[in-house]
């Protein structure tokens, strides 16, 4: 690696991408300045818990920070919280603050991540009882406005993984929830049929309404109190109004510098962009997956952190490239989901129920032909750690077997 | 622990007009720090120190390679694996059935293997080996 001593690499952005990046950079050795940027008011946190546990009261933002403040201290990484980046200037090899005062660098990286998208629906946009769920600062405001209401009515207008959770966790205290979907099913996005109908079951057991092909034309704010209106008529009471419906990449920055731009900011293998001092990682990217042999874009933690890894090692000069399997995960209720590979394309599932298990451990396995493209598990993390090994490997198990409750699961037993 | 915890709760309980007073002594073993030794996959050994948290916790805020806690800490991720060292093994007990889970798949995986995230700091751990799997 060249000397860094002298050098300067700014990240924009502190969340999973940016701030594991910070560290990984020093961890790689990188011997110059490191300094991040965020709009955002709070020491980094973990966005999990934010639907979750904070939502519920079960852990604070404080017990969930990303690194303890002493650790950026030590690292010797800046942090600058609170201010925004207006402008790359890339001939001069700096970054504009929106307060007009320039930074220099020598490499510079990307994770600006993506914003809540609020559709064009009258009364979304304004009202002090709407929220989207993305930073602290929303969550805090969904737990205030909930715990400030009399009736603790909540509509939720999406039902991804987001909405869901949320509505888990406000159930949990005891709201009276309702879900509204767009499309025939919840999860429609992200998951197969069969973990759709799965967690309508669970969210219809625990006392939530799940409405799909519910299309939201209107909310109405009357004093403290909301009513959505669905196109076709149907009304809901709300104290207050959560927002999942996806997400728009924030893209501006690049894009108004002039990097390429596809579904997000477009990077290669080793995280680069079209400039050659400039990286972007995380749910801002868009990139040529080499397991998947196509570009995606995926807005996950595994997904930061490793992309943060990548690029932080090629800044400091050893050549790698992305090629992680993706793994995500949901709490809802006493539920545990975790998620292996894109199921993306599928053309076959195997649902397997362990026989004496109770929750009941579910196992769904999915096939592109002969070939395991993903695995979604339900209290089951042995078939999840296992789905990961098989991915990994490369290897398939043998379907016929894996139907087989009565056969264990084992990579001895199940492999063809 | 103090003794007096365990034999007694609240050996210097003093209620006044519904009011519970505690005297700074019974306090105590809430800031008694545990000391944890790490040996990194490089073989370097690092000695951190806490009163309460995780383990992964202790390791992130410390920098410790090889020990990332990407899930955050709630078993979903195995980004914390560590060995205990078998003197130590009583000490930290056996992982729970979820971790086990976790762990039985992974090719790094020994008899002694637990995912830090699930192991919380308490004077019971005060000294106890870890060696970083990943």
């Amino acid at each position: 690696m060249e000397d860094t001593q002298n050098q300067s690499c700014l990240i924009v952005g502190a969340s999973h991408a940016g701030v594991n990046a910070a560290f990984a950079l020093r961890r790689a050795g990188w011997a110059g300045t490191i300094s991040i940027f965020d709009r955002d008011e709070e020491l980094p946190y973990h966005r999990p818990p934010l639907s979750k546990g904070f939502l519920s009261g079960d852990t604070t933002v404080e017990e969930s920070l990303l690194k303890a403040a002493a650790s950026y201290e030590t690292e010797q990484i800046g942090l600058h919280r609170g201010v925004s980046v207006r402008a790359i200037e890339r001939s001069a090899k700096r970054i504009e603050l929106a307060d007009g005062t320039r930074h220099a660098y020598d490499k510079l990286i990307l994770a600006t991540g993506a914003s809540p998208f609020i559709p064009p629906i009258t009364g979304l946009k304004g009202s002090d009882k709407v929220f989207p769920l993305r930073t602290a600062a929303d969550a805090r405001g969904i737990r205030a406005a909930f715990m400030n209401s009399r009736g603790k009515n909540v509509v939720i207008i999406g039902g991804g993984y987001i909405g869901l959770e949320a509505a888990a966790s406000l159930r949990k205290l005891g709201g009276e929830v309702t879900v509204l979907e767009r499309e025939n099913r919840v999860l429609a996005r992200v998951t197969s049929p069969e973990m759709s109908a799965f967690f309508t079951d669970l969210h219809t057991q625990k006392g939530v309404a799940i409405a799909t092909e519910h299309n939201v034309s209107s909310v109405e704010q009357h004093g403290d109190s909301l009513t959505v209106v669905c196109a076709g008529g149907l009304r809901f009471s709300a104290d207050l109004v959560i927002v999942g419906v996806g997400v728009r990449v924030n893209t501006e920055l690049a894009r108004s510098a002039g990097l390429k731009n596809s579904n997000g900011i477009l990077v290669d293998g080793r995280m680069l962009t079209s400039d050659p001092d400039i990286y972007a990682i995380g749910d801002c990217t868009s990139f040529h997956h080499p397991r998947y042999g196509r570009e995606i874009r995926l807005e996950s933690v595994q997904n930061a952190v490793d992309q943060a890894k990548v690029a932080a090692a090629n800044i400091c000069g050893s050549s790698t490239a992305y090629d992680a399997i993706p793994w995500f995960w949901s709490d809802q209720y006493e539920v545990k989901l975790q998620m292996c590979g894109i199921a993306a394309g599928y053309n076959r599932v195997i649902v397997r129920n362990e026989a004496d298990s109770t929750p009941c451990k579910r196992s769904l396995w999915y096939f592109t032909d002969d070939q395991l493209v993903a695995v979604d598990a339900v209290n089951h993390a042995r078939a999840y750690m296992l789905g990961m090994k098989i991915l990994k490997e490369g290897r398939s198990p043998a379907p016929e077997k894996l139907a087989d409750p009565e056969v264990e699961l084992h990579p001895r037993s199940i492999m063809p | 622990m103090p003794q007096s915890w365990c034999t007694n709760r609240f050996p210097d309980k003093k209620e006044q007009s519904g009011t519970v007073y505690f005297f700074v002594n019974d306090l105590k073993f809430l800031t008694e720090m545990a000391k944890i030794n790490f040996i990194t996959k490089a073989g370097v050994e690092m000695q951190l120190e806490a009163a309460s948290g995780s383990v992964m916790e202790l390791a992130v805020n410390n920098s410790v390679p090889g020990i990332d806690g990407d899930c955050g800490g709630v078993c979903s991720c195995a980004t914390c694996h560590v060995h205990v060292a078998p003197e130590d093994w009583a000490q930290t007990g056996a992982p729970g059935d979820m971790e086990k889970d976790m762990l039985e798949f992974d090719d790094n995986a020994s008899e002694f293997s637990r995912l830090s995230c699930q192991m919380s700091i308490s004077d019971e751990l005060d000294g106890i080996t870890l060696k970083v799997a990943n």
